[in-house]
């Protein structure tokens, strides 16, 4: 008989995280965070001390970048409150700039820091220690050996001390100093990488869970946001993002739209429509709606923008009709301020259509708008949970996305959905000749060659069209 | 004759090998460049932790130069020329 020995876990009472890591870090053992700059890294750190300052665990932070006063600012910016818990001794914060001329001539080790922790530890009953940017005091040993050792020492100094450690390391670029992070990743026990990657526009933090010795973990790249009370995972990726292969073509309703990327959109695929306003999203979404309900399709428009009389109204003039179909009962139409109620009832609303109608696709009239029912995090909440379950079940989602500027195609979501988005069309105005003319660019479609051009996209009373290339 | 002293904290991490050989360094130097104008104030981190806290020193051997301007030096000052000219002397 075998006997499984239970790994201890240590909760982080981050939002999912626990979630993802079964249980939470491993207790009295080390983890490391590696991620690029701006991922995050701190902020896991800190409220990792902060929620279990809360529960009446103390926890030192020491960083080796950042200011202190820098991270209280940016810990304040979330709502958490560190200066009573400093002083009440529950976290101790500080900071240990490294004068970037400081000299280096000879060996020397890390007693000092280790001396200064250990004195902490034991006057506050530390458990849990954060060490944000430990690659800037390994950078001083120029030496691979020397550096290996040192983190030995560490790694076994805190074991030795039952601390729960979360090391941040910034990611290498190019192998610039790749070494210590191959060794921390053998050293430690759970290591997680962070990153905030760009598809086009659209950036979405994003963690992955390394290894985690002796333990499980969610394996799947999950998302999150930085937003009031703090950071959100999205541990439902778990269900939802066991993807279900992209189906068949979908056509757009515009032929030559369909040229541009295939065929079509596909089946049980997320599609975003972004550009400012007047750009012709609504169109787009539309005449993708009257198609879908014209193959004997049924489509579920919810909208956050206008009302079905508006809607109705406006496509009339491009001469999209999307009257018969709600009369035959093949469109759904789900209006509501986002500011009527909350994200989650919002969701409900949706899924209650979604079972009674099962439609075959789902257009979301705008993720800018969804902002509007609180927080930016609760706008990500209800498209992420919306959008996963539509993939779930086969059905094809379209997001418009209405942008701020003009010009700016900076921000295209600025809800990090973009993980969940198979296909982005890009609309924009130009002025050509004094003329405002509309343009569209297929951005990105998984699984599709397309072009990577601005075309002439045409909405007339005579029609809509998708023409000619742009250079 | 410049008559400008330097004041030195050196931090030490008890009797460990590198941190005797800095002392052994910094005083030699000290003996053969700027004698009867320096001071030395050595720092066991291993017993003032709370000193090296406020130097912000996380490493030992390590000294700092207050006056006549703040230079920071880590390691055995194994090279002696390098550290004259990190201390401007």
């Amino acid at each position: 008989m075998s006997t499984v020995i239970h790994l201890s876990k240590y909760r982080t009472r981050i939002e999912g995280l626990d979630q993802i890591l079964q249980g939470g870090f491993p207790e009295g053992r080390t983890t490391v965070i590696i991620g690029g700059p701006g991922t995050g890294k701190s902020l896991f750190g800190l409220e990792f001390l902060y929620r279990g300052a809360l529960a009446d665990t103390p926890g030192i932070f020491i960083s080796f970048e950042e200011r202190a006063s820098a991270l209280r600012d940016n810990a304040a910016t979330l709502g958490w409150q560190l200066a009573p818990l400093e002083a009440s001794g529950k976290i101790f914060l500080f900071e240990s700039r490294i004068d970037p001329k400081a000299v280096v001539t000879g060996e020397f080790g890390i007693q000092a820091f280790l001396a200064i922790l250990d004195h902490k530890i034991k006057a506050m009953g530390a458990r849990c220690v954060v060490i944000d940017a430990l690659d800037v005091l390994m950078r001083l040993i120029s030496d691979a050996r020397r550096e290996q050792d040192e983190l030995l020492a560490l790694h076994q100094w805190l074991a030795e001390r039952d601390i729960t450690a979360l090391l941040t390391v910034k990611a290498p670029r190019d192998g610039d100093h790749a070494r210590h992070y191959e060794f921390l990743d053998y050293l430690a026990d759970c290591v997680i990488h962070l990153d905030n990657r760009m598809l086009g526009q659209l950036s979405t933090r994003r963690l992955r869970v390394i290894k985690y010795r002796g333990s499980g973990f969610g394996s799947n790249e999950y998302p999150f946001v930085i937003d009031v009370p703090g950071i959100t995972l999205l541990p439902i990726s778990d269900v939802g993002l066991a993807h279900q292969a992209l189906g068949e073509r979908v056509p757009t309703g515009l032929p030559a739209l369909d040229d541009l990327i295939g065929g079509g959109f596909r089946r049980a695929s997320s599609v975003l429509i972004t550009g400012s306003t007047g750009t012709g999203k609504t169109t787009l979404s539309s005449l993708f709606t009257q198609a879908a309900c014209a193959r004997g399709e049924k489509v579920l428009y919810i909208n956050f923008e206008e009302s079905e009389a508006a809607l109705l109204s406006t496509m009339r003039s491009p001469g999209i009709d999307l009257g018969p179909a709600l009369a035959a009962g093949m469109l759904t139409m789900l209006t509501a301020m986002p500011e009527a109620m909350g994200a989650e009832q919002h969701l409900y609303r949706a899924m209650a259509v979604i079972r009674q109608e099962r439609p075959s696709a789902v257009v979301i009239e705008s993720a800018s708008a969804c902002k509007r029912m609180g927080t930016e995090q609760a706008a990500f909440e209800y498209l992420m949970r919306l959008i996963n379950i539509c993939k779930e079940m086969g059905i094809t989602v379209v997001t418009t996305n209405q942008t701020a500027g003009f010009q700016n195609l900076d921000e295209i979501s600025g809800i990090g959905i973009s993980s969940l988005v198979d296909a982005v069309i890009v609309l924009r105005l130009v002025e050509e000749a004094g003329d405002l003319q509309r343009k569209l660019l297929v951005m990105k479609a998984r699984g599709t060659s397309h072009s990577h051009r601005y075309h002439d996209f045409l909405i007339t009373d005579q029609g809509i069209a998708v023409v000619g290339e742009v250079a | 004759m410049n008559a400008v002293e330097y004041r030195f904290q050196l931090f030490i991490a008890g009797d460990e090998p590198n941190s005797r050989l800095a002392e052994q360094n910094l005083r030699a130097l000290c003996q053969e460049h700027l004698a009867d104008r320096h001071r030395i104030e050595v720092v066991d981190v291993l017993h003032d932790c709370e000193v090296a806290l406020a130097a912000q020193i996380m490493v030992a051997p390590a000294v700092v130069l207050t006056t006549p301007r703040q230079v920071t030096l880590f390691g055995t000052l194994a090279d002696q020329a390098k550290v004259l000219a990190a201390l401007g002397v």
